[in-house]
């Protein structure tokens, strides 16, 4: 019978320095997409996965002003337009007392801008991964450093990742086939 | 009693076959039937048992509500055979929902103030001054706004009483008339009547009549605010007893000797608005009307002199014969250090200068001496008869209380009847009238509750309240003032000249049956209805003011005896400004409402001089025993800057045993301290720490300005102090338009007596709950209008100052920023609103605003009224909910009737037309209302004068309400403190 | 940029404290079943049943507020506002001053406070949801409370937008759902952590769950970090904004006393003040609710205690220069008002402050003092009652006698409102002491970033 669809392999390491070589290897040969998995965020792991700097001040800061300058639109339009009143025979555009509230409601759109994007570009909540088939992934969260080649694009080949692997200059503690 | 059961198919099948409309004129009918009672004991046993007063009071209570609540329109009763002018039968003008009004008159002590009463649907919600009455000229005193709330009083008395036990008129009747026979056969020999004071023509002639019958009948007046004094000076002096009016309007000086021109009285919506015309008069001519005022325990009198002195009780007399002296001498002897004298001095050469345009007035409370050395000295000024005239009493002439007391001590009264008189609580205590009163076979009391005679009598008789029953009554000056019912009784009750016909006559008569037979005399119809219809809607009779008496010099006589005086402190026993003699205990109104100078509410005080207090060793609220000789009774002490050191001061009305749910219990009986011989004051007293002290709910704690000119002070001829920068200051924001009205009002603080009458006006017009003695102590009383009340000067020679503050209607108002919710916003006619169904209670705007006008509903303090006080509601304001802001609103609802009126009629609204509750209360009409918009109105007239200042202007919140600086003389009063 | 007021060689995480005994650490301290033979732990039960107590008569009292009314309380005409406004304002200062600190600090790169910040966030939280219900409660008509929300409610009105009291109600929304989203975040790596080493299938499904699925992925990390940096940052600036609004709520009135300019940056700075030390007081109870001395070290006591010196010099500046414009400002009223701050019937208030704020902080002047986490948490708790006696004195004192002294009136409290605001503290008591049973009390991420950071520091050193 054919073997089960691999997502990829998996090697552990127990410092983030070995992981940084290996994921620098693994990038460089061009096997599939790679990730590392670590207690802690490893510095230069994200150069070494050539990643793009995310996102999210970005979304953010569209979220502060939508809900910045919407909150005043509002304000102005209900005081001028839809229901004007006389109150305490300040002008019906009283901007400055606007401002205030704005400013709490643009914080509580960016943040709320902030988490969507946080949560959509991480896939989040995934709570099954095939990455926790991989024996003693727990600790990754611990004291373990995963290091992942995924079998995406048609140059990935089991056997090469392993040889990779193996030739390391610190060989990993293990390495797993994950399947999918 | 019988207890036939109600057969309810003849009940319902009488009730059908009333003619038309009526329906609840009929209930009425068939609750007066025989069944009906008989009904009502059969089913509710309770209420013919002595049974605990609440139980008894609550069922019957239900009934009135029943009957009460069920738009008893004001239709005439029994048939319809009398009419109410203007409202005949089906009166087109009886609009459900809008409001007819009914000349009538209010009592005090018998004397009259016309009013006018606003009912809607039948029921009186508001008493206002009558315009056209010649003496009140349209103003009121607290007791007429807060007699409306008195009418629909649960505690009222409401049936017949025998020994406690319900009973009824029918019975009553037939056991009299067996009495009557007898006394008749006796020449009256053994009868007595009791009353308090009579002003009334026709219950005067009714009693007359009765002399007729029953020749040695005799008739007693008990008067608890005695005006023996008055009358025994003038008999001294002219030969009869007469009343002292002054003139105010001739005169320039006015010297006061503990005078009570302004004071709660008969006398003060009259005098009040004569003295406060004359000021303005005089101040356009350039002078002034300047008070000179001796007072040995504060008045409202003296607290508006523009030269008070606290003058030692015991002195008065002396002070009076020295001015006497001074007058005589032609100068004055070179004057002492002391403030007294200076005063005098000062006094006598003001009189001097001002020969013939001179007033020399003396209070009530004052002995004859102190009258007699006034008409004196009015007499050697030619003032008598040109400024100060002299007038036969309105009140008709009767035996004292003492000899009435002798008679039944001595077993000589077979029967007495009292009727609008509480003796066993208001006679003097060392006359014993319950003690003597027991010996009496048959004792009849009737009245509006009952009270402590009731439960001593044999009989109680429910009186009706004058305002819900015929009757007539002369003002101070004598005016014949017409009292017509405002509604049908609320329970079956007799007014004082039914009474009198239900006893004593064959066949009785209906009130307004006595009242025309009276009047009518002999003439025919034609000739006597015409006047008849227009004296009640004008609500007096022309021209029927007593003429000015001309009167002899009085005597030359030598010094008179100066009352002996024993101790070194003196008991002066006033009148309560609030509750008076006590006749109005029960009206939370009252009992809740600040008075004047003390600012206390629901009780009465000890109040002893600031030096008293230190000799003493006494402080605020600590129980002190008054000892008066054999008499001794507890009170609060309060230190009353003012009071004179040899003098401590009580007021009357608080004590009572059997008043109701409202008065019971509340302060101290000062009646257990009053002599006959001295009913005023009485020497030789002796207070004691009592032990204890009992937590005084004043609404006023500091009493100065702390160096602010909140009152500010216009001496005459001195640069203008007012400034109208209210409207004129920077800001940042455009002044918003108002389209066309902007609604002001101008207070003048000189004319301000602080009098009160405002604030109940406001209470009764608005719906304003009482909240009780506990709430009034955690300063949450839900006054929208208050008066406030600085001193000035030294603690123990005090200037005093009053100022009214209702909402500023600031046009920057800081409420309105304050409020999330926009429940309180400004209105194109320049009104701060107050939106109380959006309100959230935040009571931020209180907070934000700087005058602290706003009154919060801690708890929900109009709930569970009882159905009856339900009915006194005024329907055009909303009942507000608990946790919601409330504040004046400038009488809105006044506002928004003229506006709707002269809308329909096209045509702006015309200044005056709108007039606020306080303002129209007001006696000396010291409030100003109006457009400030309109150059042309009487506010903003008022709002250009030089006096004009905004409180707090400095603010900038450009109030619509701004004040009139008090007036001085020329000579710069005392520095302000 | 490195910390500045940190030494090189100083070391947070003591030696020999690796990734996983860090995690052990913390995960003990939240895993353990509590129970009444360990010291710590009855310590932790009593504390939780005091708190239930009072909890229980937040919601005694609560009930016989809407039953009968504000009027329980010993708010009256012109006292509107009392203990209710002055529970609330105190619990926001605190909640945001130390939301203020833990975000100042992310963004400072001050990597030390990984011990600390977790319990800041935390307070920050429950201190603001125990101060939420004050707004709504303290209302006449508390049933009508939404009527405060920015949309045409009833007949189609909006709320007031000139109203700071609307303000205020924009500003806690938003602050509640920006730390929410502060504190979880933060926390998900942790929950992963806690996932892993949970026993027992059921806790590990809960905390699976929370984790959202954590597995450490650098992916995640880059974006992790970045969020938490852009979070903070909001959090400064929702902070700024609440408590400016909080502050005009007075200093937009005409009172004196609150009519001043100056008025939005004391209350930033005494927010920053109750920060602190309510850091400082949580730091030392969680060292004797939770075997953490191991982690939160001296040197925090050390630095937290500094903190408190630096941030309470701040305020000490800030009354002296209240006074001296008032003294120097021309208005008779601010200056009368000044003056019964000082001698007047509640000069107590005022004399609390000086006695409980601002002289027992310069006890941390002393070294060895500065580093027990006994005194740092007793100078924190007389810290915050003189923060609580500042709010009292700015609110009752102008109120009960602002302008015109026919409006002076006493205020008295009364049994309902005292209850009222020990059932607040009992509600947050409640939270807290959940929260440092079953979550992380300390951050185990940044506690592990930190020991990294220190072993190089260690070998630079």
């Amino acid at each position: 019978m054919a073997p089960p669809p691999l997502f990829g392999i998996a090697a552990s390491f127990d410092n983030a320095e070995a992981l940084l070589a290996a994921t620098e290897a693994a990038c460089r040969a061009r096997l599939g997409r790679v990730d590392a998995y670590t207690p802690v965020p490893v510095p230069g792991l994200t150069a070494a996965l050539g990643l793009a700097r995310p996102p999210l001040p970005v979304t953010t800061l569209i979220g502060v002003l939508i809900g910045g300058f919407g909150f005043f639109g509002m304000a102005a339009y209900a005081t001028i337009a839809d229901y004007p009143l006389n109150v305490g025979g300040r002008p019906l555009f009283s901007w400055p007392a606007y401002v205030i509230p704005s400013v709490s409601i643009g914080a509580l759109w960016g943040a709320v801008a902030m988490a969507l994007t946080l949560v959509v570009l991480n896939r989040l909540p995934q709570l099954n991964h095939p990455m926790f088939h991989v024996p003693g992934f727990e600790r990754a969260t611990q004291d373990r450093f995963f290091l992942s080649i995924e079998a995406s694009g048609e140059h990935f080949d089991a056997d090469a990742a392993r040889r990779l692997l193996l030739h390391l200059p610190t060989p990993p503690l293990s390495i797993d086939a994950v399947p999918r | 009693m019988k207890a036939a059961p109600l057969d309810l198919a003849v009940l319902r099948a009488r009730l059908a076959a009333q003619p038309g409309r009526p329906f609840w004129r009929s209930l009425e009918e068939a609750a007066d039937t025989e069944e009906f009672r008989a009904y009502l004991a059969a089913e509710f046993p309770a209420c013919s048992l002595p049974a605990p007063a609440p139980d008894r009071r609550r069922f019957l209570q239900l009934m009135a509500a029943s009957l009460a609540m069920s738009g008893l329109a004001a239709c005439g009763r029994g048939g319809g055979n009398s009419r109410i002018v203007p409202n005949v039968r089906e009166s087109q003008r009886l609009v459900p929902g809008l409001p007819t009004y009914y000349a009538s008159a209010a009592l005090l002590d018998g004397f009259a103030n016309g009013i006018q009463v606003t009912t809607f649907d039948g029921r009186p919600v508001k008493v206002e001054g009558n315009e056209a009455h010649p003496w009140s000229r349209g103003g009121t005193d607290v007791f007429a706004q807060a007699s409306v709330l008195q009418l629909y009083d649960p505690d009222r008395s409401q049936t017949v009483r025998r020994l406690g036990r319900i009973s009824d008129w029918q019975t009553f009747g037939g056991v009299m008339a067996g009495h009557v026979a007898a006394i008749r056969a006796e020449h009256g020999r053994g009868l007595r009547l009791l009353t308090g004071p009579v002003t009334s023509p026709s219950l005067a002639a009714q009693i007359e009549a009765l002399r007729t019958d029953f020749p040695e009948m005799h008739w007693h007046v008990l008067e608890t605010v005695p005006r023996a004094a008055v009358r025994d000076a003038a008999t001294t002096a002219f030969g009869r007893p007469l009343e002292s009016i002054p003139r105010f309007d001739r005169a320039e000086v006015v010297v006061a000797l503990d005078a009570d021109f302004l004071d709660q009285g008969p006398q003060q919506v009259g005098l009040a608005r004569r003295w406060s015309d004359a000021r303005r008069a005089s101040l356009a001519t350039g002078r002034l009307l300047v008070l000179h005022a001796a007072a040995p325990s504060p008045t409202l009198t003296s607290a508006k002199a523009d030269f008070p002195v606290v003058a030692s009780s015991r002195g008065m007399a002396a002070l009076a014969d020295g001015l006497l002296a001074d007058i005589a001498a032609g100068s004055s002897a070179a004057p002492g250090t002391d403030p007294a004298s200076q005063w005098r001095a000062r006094a006598a050469a003001a009189l001097h200068a001002a020969r013939g345009r001179g007033i020399v007035v003396a209070g009530a409370a004052q002995p004859a001496a102190v009258h007699l050395a006034a008409h004196r000295i009015n007499a050697a000024l030619g003032n008598t008869g040109t400024t100060v005239l002299h007038l036969t009493p309105a009140t008709a002439p009767a035996e004292p209380i003492e000899s009435l007391v002798a008679a039944m001590a001595a077993g000589a009264v077979s029967a007495v009847l009292m009727f609008d008189t509480n003796p066993v609580y208001t006679a003097p205590a060392d006359l014993d009238f319950s003690a003597a009163l027991a010996r009496v076979p048959l004792k009849i009391h009737a009245g509006l509750h009952v009270d402590e005679t009731a439960n001593a009598a044999d009989w109680h008789l429910p009186l009706s309240h004058p305002l819900e029953a015929w009757g007539d009554a002369r003002a101070f000056d004598g005016t014949i003032s017409m009292q017509q019912p405002t509604i049908m009784p609320l329970y079956d009750t007799r007014s004082a000249g039914e009474l009198l016909s239900v006893i004593f006559e064959p066949a009785s008569r209906s009130g307004l049956a006595i009242l025309q037979d009276f009047w009518r005399g002999s003439r025919s119809a034609a000739a006597f209805f015409p006047g008849w219809d227009q004296s009640l809607r004008d609500g007096f009779i022309p021209g029927s003011a007593f003429p000015a008496e001309t009167v002899r010099t009085p005597p030359a006589a030598a010094a008179s005896a100066l009352a002996r005086t024993t101790g070194d402190l003196d008991l002066l026993i006033r009148p309560d400004p609030s509750v008076w003699d006590g006749s109005f205990a029960n009206v939370g109104w009252l009992q809740e409402l600040p008075k004047p100078l003390t600012k206390m509410t629901w009780d009465n005080l000890v109040a002893i001089s600031p030096r008293t207090a230190e000799r003493l060793h006494l402080d605020n609220g600590e129980i002190v025993e008054i000892v008066a000789g054999p008499r001794r009774t507890q009170g609060p002490v309060w230190i009353t800057p003012g009071q004179a050191d040899d003098a401590a001061t009580i007021t009357l009305g608080y004590g009572r045993g059997s008043a109701g749910s409202v008065a019971d219990g509340v302060g101290f009986d000062a009646y257990a301290l009053r002599t006959a011989a001295s009913p005023w004051i009485s020497s030789g007293v002796v207070l004691r720490r009592h032990g204890g002290r009992t937590p005084l709910a004043t609404t006023q704690l500091h009493s100065t300005m702390e160096g602010h000119d909140f009152v500010r002070i216009q001496p005459l001829g001195a640069p203008p102090v007012g400034d109208n920068t209210a409207f004129t200051q920077p800001s940042f924001y455009p002044r918003l338009q108002t389209d066309g009205r902007s609604w002001g009002m101008v207070i003048d603080t000189d004319a301000c007596i602080g009098c009160n009458a405002c604030v109940v006006a406001c209470q009764s017009e608005n719906n304003i709950p009482v909240v009780g003695r506990e709430q009034m102590l955690a300063a949450r009383g839900m006054h929208w209008l208050r008066v406030d009340r600085y001193y000035g000067g030294p603690l123990d020679d005090p200037q005093t100052h009053f100022m009214p503050v209702p909402c500023m209607m600031c046009e920057q108002a800081p409420c309105e920023v304050a409020c999330p919710v926009e429940a309180t916003v400004h209105d194109h006619e320049g009104l701060n609103l107050m939106v109380y169904n959006r309100c959230v209670g935040t009571r931020a705007c209180s907070g934000y605003c700087p005058y602290k006008v706003r009154r919060f509903n801690f708890h929900d303090y109009s709930a569970g009224a009882e159905p009856s006080l339900q009915a006194q509601r005024n329907p055009d304001v909303t009942v507000r909910a608990g946790g919601v802001m409330e504040k004046c609103t400038y009488c809105v609802q006044r506002i928004a009737a003229a506006r709707v009126e002269a809308d329909q009629a096209g045509r702006p609204i015309r200044d005056g037309e709108v007039r606020t509750a306080c303002q129209q209360a007001c006696p000396t009409r010291a409030i100003t209302f109006g457009d400030l918009a309109d150059r042309g109105s009487a506010v903003a007239h008022a709002f250009a004068d030089p006096r004009n200042y905004a409180l707090l202007g400095e603010l900038n919140t450009r109030p619509h309400t701004t004040y009139l600086a008090t007036l001085a003389p020329a000579a710069p009063p005392k520095p302000e403190g | 940029m490195p910390s500045e007021i940190v030494r090189p060689t100083q070391r947070f995480v003591p030696p020999g404290q690796d990734y996983d005994a860090i995690g052990e650490q913390v995960a003990q301290a939240t895993l353990r079943r509590p129970t009444m033979r360990n010291p710590v732990q009855r310590r932790w039960l009593l504390a939780f049943v005091a708190s239930l107590a009072l909890v229980t008569l937040l919601i005694v009292c609560i009930g016989w507020l809407f039953y009968r009314g504000v009027g329980i309380w010993g708010n009256n005409i012109p006292v509107t506002w009392a203990l209710d406004i002055v529970a609330y304002d105190w619990w926001m200062g605190i909640a945001t001053g130390a939301l203020l600190v833990s975000a100042v600090l992310l963004l400072l790169d001050q990597t030390w406070r990984s011990a600390l910040n977790r319990i800041a966030e935390s307070t920050a939280l429950y201190a603001a949801i125990a101060a939420a219900i004050y707004p709504i409660i303290h209302l006449g008509r508390p049933w009508f409370f939404y009527w405060n929300l920015p949309y045409p409610n009833s007949l189609w009105l909006w709320p007031q937008f000139r109203s700071p009291l609307v303000w205020d109600a924009m500003a806690i929304l938003s602050y509640l759902a920006i730390t929410i989203l502060f504190w979880s975040v933060a926390m998900l790596p942790d929950l992963g952590a806690l996932r892993d080493r949970a026993d027992g299938v059921w806790r590990r499904r809960a905390y699976g769950v929370a984790a959202l699925g954590w597995r450490g992925s650098a992916v995640h990390w880059a974006r992790w970090q970045q969020a938490m940096r852009v979070l903070a940052l909001l959090c400064v600036l929702v902070v700024v904004s609440l408590q400016s609004g909080a502050a005009v709520m007075f200093s937009g009135s005409l009172e004196p006393g609150w009519h001043d300019t100056l008025l939005p940056a004391f209350y930033l700075i005494d927010a920053a003040f109750s920060g602190v030390a309510v850091i400082g007081l949580g730091v030392a109870v969680a060292r004797g609710l939770l075997p953490l001395s191991g982690l939160i070290t001296d040197e925090h006591v050390d630095i937290v205690g500094r903190l408190l010196i630096a941030v309470g010099l701040l305020a000490t500046y800030c009354y002296a220069a209240d006074f001296l414009f008032t003294a120097y400002g021309g208005d008779a009223f601010e200056r009368a008002t000044a003056v019964r701050r000082l001698v007047g019937p509640y000069a107590w208030s005022f004399w609390l402050i000086v006695a409980c704020a601002l002289v027992p902080i310069h006890l941390l002047w002393f070294r060895r003092l500065r580093r027990s986490g006994v005194v740092l948490g007793t100078v924190g708790l007389l810290v915050l009652i003189g923060m609580w006696c500042d709010r009292f004195m700015v609110i009752v004192v102008t109120l009960q006698h602002d302008f015109l002294p026919s409006s002076s009136r006493a205020y008295g409290t009364t049994f309902w409102a005292v209850a009222t605001f020990a059932g607040s503290i009992g509600l947050f008591g409640l939270m807290w002491l959940l929260f440092v049973r079953y979550l992380p009390a300390v951050s185990i991420t940044e506690l592990r970033l930190l020991a990294r950071e220190d072993a190089e520091a260690a070998e630079l050193g």
